[in-house]
C-alpha cells in the first residue's frame, strides 16, 4: 500500500493545479472576448463559450484526467525514488 | 561575505555546552577545537575584536587570527548553527557585493550569501503560524516587488495598460511564500523549530519526526497557499473576475510541492 500516498498526493496536487490554472485561462480569454476549449481528445479540460453579452467559463471531465495522470506518474517517481533508495541501503 | 565589523550571534536553539555546539532544533551536537570555544564565548562582539582576542590568546599574527576567525564565522553561519549580524552600513555591504560579483563574473558565480536563522515560537499554532510568516515576510516583499516589476515591465512591452494584474500576481507570489512556510510552523506546534534562509533557499529546521505528523508538517505547506487557490479560483469563477484567477496562479503552484519533485512531498511520503 505504499503506492496510495504518492498516488493521492500526485492526483490532489495535479488536479489543484489544473483547476487553478485553467480557471485563470478560462476567464483570461472570457475577459478577451475569445472563445476557448482545451480538450484531451474527447475530454473537455475547460471551455469558454460566448454567446452574444454573456459568457460562459466551463470547467470539464478533464480536470479528472489530468488528476488521474498526475497520480500515475507521481506513483512512477515514488517507485524510482523507493529503487534508488532500496539499492543504496544494500550497497 | 564577511567583515571583521560583522558580529557572530548564535540563534535560539544554539548554545555553547563545553566543548560542543549544541543544535537544540535538529538534535545534534558538534565537537570544536578550544580556539573556536575562545571565538564562541565571545559571541555577541566584532569578528575583528575576536580576532584580537585569539591572537593575543594563542599568539597568532593579527593576519591570521582574523582569517582564522572568518573562516570559522563563515562555516558556523554555512551549517546554519550561527548568524552573522552585519557591522556595516547597508551601502557598504551592497558597494563590497558589486565588487566581489565582478571579480567573481568570469567563473559566472555570485557571492555566497549569508545564512540566517529565526526560531519559531511554536507555544500554540497561531503563535507558530505568525512567527514563520514573519521569519520570511522580508524575503516575500522582495520577491512580490520583483515579480510585480517584471510582469509590470512585461505588461507594458506586450502594449497592455493594466497594472493590477502584475500587482495581483506579484502579491500572490510573495503570499505564497509566506502561507507556504506558516503553514509548516502551525503543524510544528509544541516542536521545536527555526527557519532558515540561505541563499534562494527557505528551509524549516525542527527536531526528528516521524510517521503521520512528519507527513502533516510537510503537506501543511503546500497545502495552505494550494487550497486558498482553489477557493481564490472558485470565487473568480462565480464573480467572473480574470485578476483573482490570475492571482490564484502562483498561489496554486505550492501544490507541485506536494509530489516527489520536491521535498515536502517525498518526506510526507516517507522517501
Amino acid at each position: 500500500m505504499w503506492a496510495l500516498r504518492p498516488f493521492v498526493l500526485g492526483g490532489a496536487a495535479t488536479a489543484a493545479v489544473a483547476y487553478v490554472f485553467a480557471a485563470a485561462a478560462g476567464l483570461v480569454a472570457a475577459a478577451a472576448g475569445v472563445e476557448l476549449t482545451v480538450a484531451l481528445g474527447p475530454v473537455v479540460l475547460v471551455a469558454v463559450e460566448l454567446d452574444g453579452p454573456t459568457t460562459a467559463t466551463t470547467i470539464g471531465a478533464g480536470l479528472v484526467v489530468v488528476g488521474l495522470v498526475g497520480a500515475v506518474a507521481n506513483v512512477i517517481a515514488a517507485a524510482m525514488l523507493r529503487r534508488r533508495r532500496d539499492r543504496g541501503r544494500i550497497a | 561575505m564577511l567583515d571583521p565589523a560583522d558580529r557572530l550571534d548564535l540563534p535560539d536553539g544554539i548554545r555553547l555546552d563545553g566543548a560542543e555546539v549544541v543544535d537544540d532544533v535538529r538534535g545534534e551536537r558538534f565537537a570544536v577545537n578550544p580556539a573556536a570555544v575562545t571565538v564562541l564565548r565571545g559571541a555577541g562582539e566584532t569578528l575583528g575584536t575576536a580576532a584580537g582576542r585569539l591572537g593575543a590568546h594563542w599568539g597568532l599574527p593579527p593576519e591570521q587570527a582574523r582569517t582564522d576567525v572568518l573562516s570559522f564565522a563563515w562555516s558556523l553561519n554555512d551549517a546554519l548553527l550561527a548568524n552573522v549580524l552585519p557591522g556595516r552600513a547597508r551601502h557598504e555591504r551592497i558597494l563590497s557585493w558589486i565588487a566581489l560579483a565582478l571579480r567573481l563574473l568570469p567563473a559566472g558565480q555570485l557571492p555566497h550569501r549569508v545564512a540566517r536563522r529565526v526560531g519559531l515560537d511554536t507555544t500554540t499554532v497561531a503563535r507558530a503560524a505568525v512567527s514563520g510568516a514573519l521569519a520570511v515576510v522580508a524575503r516575500s516583499t522582495a520577491i512580490a516587488v520583483v515579480v510585480a516589476g517584471v510582469l509590470a515591465h512585461l505588461w507594458l512591452l506586450a502594449g497592455a495598460a493594466a497594472t493590477l494584474e502584475p500587482i495581483a500576481l506579484g502579491t500572490a507570489t510573495g503570499a505564497g511564500l509566506i502561507l507556504h512556510e506558516a503553514g509548516h510552523a502551525a503543524a510544528l506546534v509544541r516542536v521545536r523549530a527555526a527557519i532558515a534562509l540561505t541563499g534562494r533557499r527557505t528551509m524549516v529546521l525542527h527536531e526528528p519526526l516521524l510517521g503521520a505528523r512528519a507527513s502533516l508538517v510537510a503537506l501543511a505547506g503546500p497545502a495552505v497557499p494550494a487550497c486558498l487557490a482553489a477557493c481564490l479560483a472558485t470565487a473568480a469563477l462565480g464573480t467572473g473576475d480574470a485578476t483573482a484567477a490570475l492571482a490564484a496562479c502562483p498561489l496554486g503552484g505550492h501544490a507541485v510541492a506536494a509530489t516527489m519533485l520536491c521535498g515536502d512531498g517525498r518526506t510526507a511520503c516517507g522517501l
